[in-house]
């Protein structure tokens, strides 16, 4: 990367493999950040959680956010632990009253310290709870609305969880308000016959890619992302993927696919 | 409806189940099992994959990636045990010391002292040791910053100065007091080669990070007991009088001196003031 600084929009960090303290993560960072934009995804946040919020975690996200300056922050509407244990993976939320009031109130108090909007994606999920009275979609969307944060729509991940919970991907993408989505991710998975696997190890698919189509109709030509965490092949791989995406952009809509679109005050941009 | 909290405390059990779900729900005594209407009430099921088959998704998801986690930290650990045994350790690793941290990158800390008490089919008992250098080696990886000490700055410090030294060290720097030269072992396995048997030889190894690189070098005692004296807080006298204590007066300044460009040299020195008492 440092040798051939590939031409690349913008890039997007997990936030916490750069919570450290200094060595080559951050010198590695800090050259990056000299010359592409970046966004921060974060993996810890669990808004979903039902104990108390981790400042420590909090504090370290926003000293990384200022030394960063990314476009946004974003982290995923899920839980990830609880009773101080952390599982490093996104787990469900029941989609009840209960949780949109208990991850409205807990996103406004997060934005609030970090001074910034955030941004929550959807994630893969492979069991949903009977306890649930509303749809992922429209908790997703009221969740939003009421804590005034943004989404991050997985398009890979509405298509694995309508398969594995046999719901219509469209619907997903109609209920989600327009207006709430700054970023998609696109990304491979596995299928296992019975359940897909948002494994991240795959080329993504031509259904996904058609979904990836109808939801650039309906929110627009937004900072995508190609997400590959396992079985990385050669950059130009990916690059070609990223080269789909945007013709699909291009022929729904001639707007430039460039840096991320910056919806923060000018004072926060780099 | 089950509260949220009674929901993730539940969740929470059946994937940290050891044995997987179905043991970890047959296992719950009846006052714990929360579920009048069983699992099925709770989650929902279908003819594809049952309620207890997805919880077992991310109970399998939960294991392995934890288990993922430690075989790349501990790649030399990994490579003496064998992946089995790996797996067995890691197991009991996980149910006695789950993740309490945000970030991945502290799950192993306490796997080298686990290992000193675990009772392993294969007996090796520099295994521990060799765990506290791999996570040594990590912690230097991504410690905090510091600029080495420009060496011409101490080097040309007034004699009757130097007694009051005290020196500030790299805080990347780590010692391991190791039972056996696992420095060796480590090379090895990680070069992929076959892993050497190595006599039980007591073997003191500094780690440090120097230009982005992380180091490792094996001390003497004599450095040892400097990096000690320094570690106390002490003054350039008193280190030089920990030295004497080991090499005798007569060696005790030229050793110290050596040792003293060797930091120099290795960039483990990145500051110093002259505030030393007695």
């Amino acid at each position: 990367m440092l040798e051939h600084w590939p031409a690349l929009d913008w890039l997007e960090i997990i936030s916490e493999n750069f919570m450290v303290r200094g060595g080559r993560p951050l010198y590695v960072l800090d050259r990056i950040r000299e010359r592409y934009p970046i966004v921060m995804h974060g993996v810890s946040l669990s808004i979903g959680t039902t104990d108390p919020l981790n400042f420590d975690y909090l504090r370290d996200l926003k000293a990384l956010a200022e030394r960063v300056r990314p476009a946004w922050v974003s982290d995923h509407l899920c839980w990830t632990g609880v009773g101080g244990k952390n599982a490093h993976d996104l787990l469900p939320l029941p989609y009840t009253e209960e949780t949109i009031e208990h991850v409205v109130a807990r996103v406004r108090l997060v934005q609030d310290f970090l001074e910034r909007p955030i941004v929550l994606e959807n994630v893969s999920s492979y069991l949903t709870y009977r306890d649930s009275t509303w749809s992922e979609w429209d908790c997703l969307g009221e969740i939003a609305r009421r804590a005034d944060c943004y989404i991050l729509l997985d398009v890979n991940n509405v298509y694995v969880s309508a398969f594995n919970h046999r719901f219509d991907a469209m619907d997903y993408l109609r209920a989600i308000p327009v207006d709430r989505v700054v970023q998609f991710h696109l990304a491979g998975h596995t299928n296992n016959g019975t359940h897909l696997l948002d494994t991240h190890d795959h080329p993504v698919i031509d259904p996904v890619w058609r979904l990836y189509a109808a939801a650039v109709r309906r929110f627009g030509p937004l900072s995508t992302l190609i997400e590959r965490d396992d079985h990385i092949p050669e950059l130009p791989e990916v690059a070609a993927e990223a080269e789909h995406a945007r013709r699909i952009q291009r022929q729904i809509d001639d707007e430039a696919f460039a840096e991320p679109r910056l919806f923060l005050a000018d004072d926060q941009r780099a | 409806m089950m509260k949220l909290s009674l929901s993730h405390a539940f969740f929470w059990r059946m994937i940290s189940a050891p044995d997987g779900v179905a043991a970890g729900l047959a296992a719950l005594p009846e006052s714990d099992r929360l579920l009048p209407t069983g699992i099925d009430g709770w989650i929902r099921g279908d003819e594809r994959v049952g309620a207890v088959e997805r919880l077992d998704i991310y109970a399998s998801m939960y294991f392995f990636r934890l288990l993922d986690c430690l075989a790349e930290d501990f790649p030399a650990l990994h490579a003496v045990l064998g992946h089995d045994t790996f797996h067995h350790i890691a197991r009991d690793y996980v149910a006695t010391h789950p993740s309490r941290h945000p970030s991945l990158r502290t799950f192993g800390a306490a796997l080298g002292d686990f290992l000193d008490r675990a009772p392993l089919r294969e007996q090796r008992s520099y295994l521990g040791d060799l765990a506290r250098f791999e996570w040594s080696l990590l912690e230097a990886f991504d410690a905090a910053d510091r600029t080495p000490l420009p060496p011409e700055r101490l080097r040309t410090l007034p004699a009757e100065e130097w007694p009051l030294v005290r020196l500030e060290l790299s805080p990347s720097l780590r010692v391991i007091d190791a039972a056996a030269p696992v420095q060796e072992v480590w090379a090895a396995a990680t070069d992929g080669q076959e892993i050497p048997s190595i006599a039980m030889r007591r073997t003191v190894l500094r780690i440090w990070r120097h230009d982005l690189r992380v180091f490792h070098r094996v001390i003497d005692d004599l450095e040892w007991a400097a990096l000690q004296s320094i570690e106390r807080g002490e003054g350039f006298a008193a280190t030089c009088e920990a030295a004497t204590r080991i090499v005798g007066e007569e060696r005790a300044a030229l050793e110290v001196a050596r040792t003293l460009d060797r930091w120099l040299d290795d960039g483990l020195v990145v500051g110093f003031d002259t505030s030393a008492t007695g």
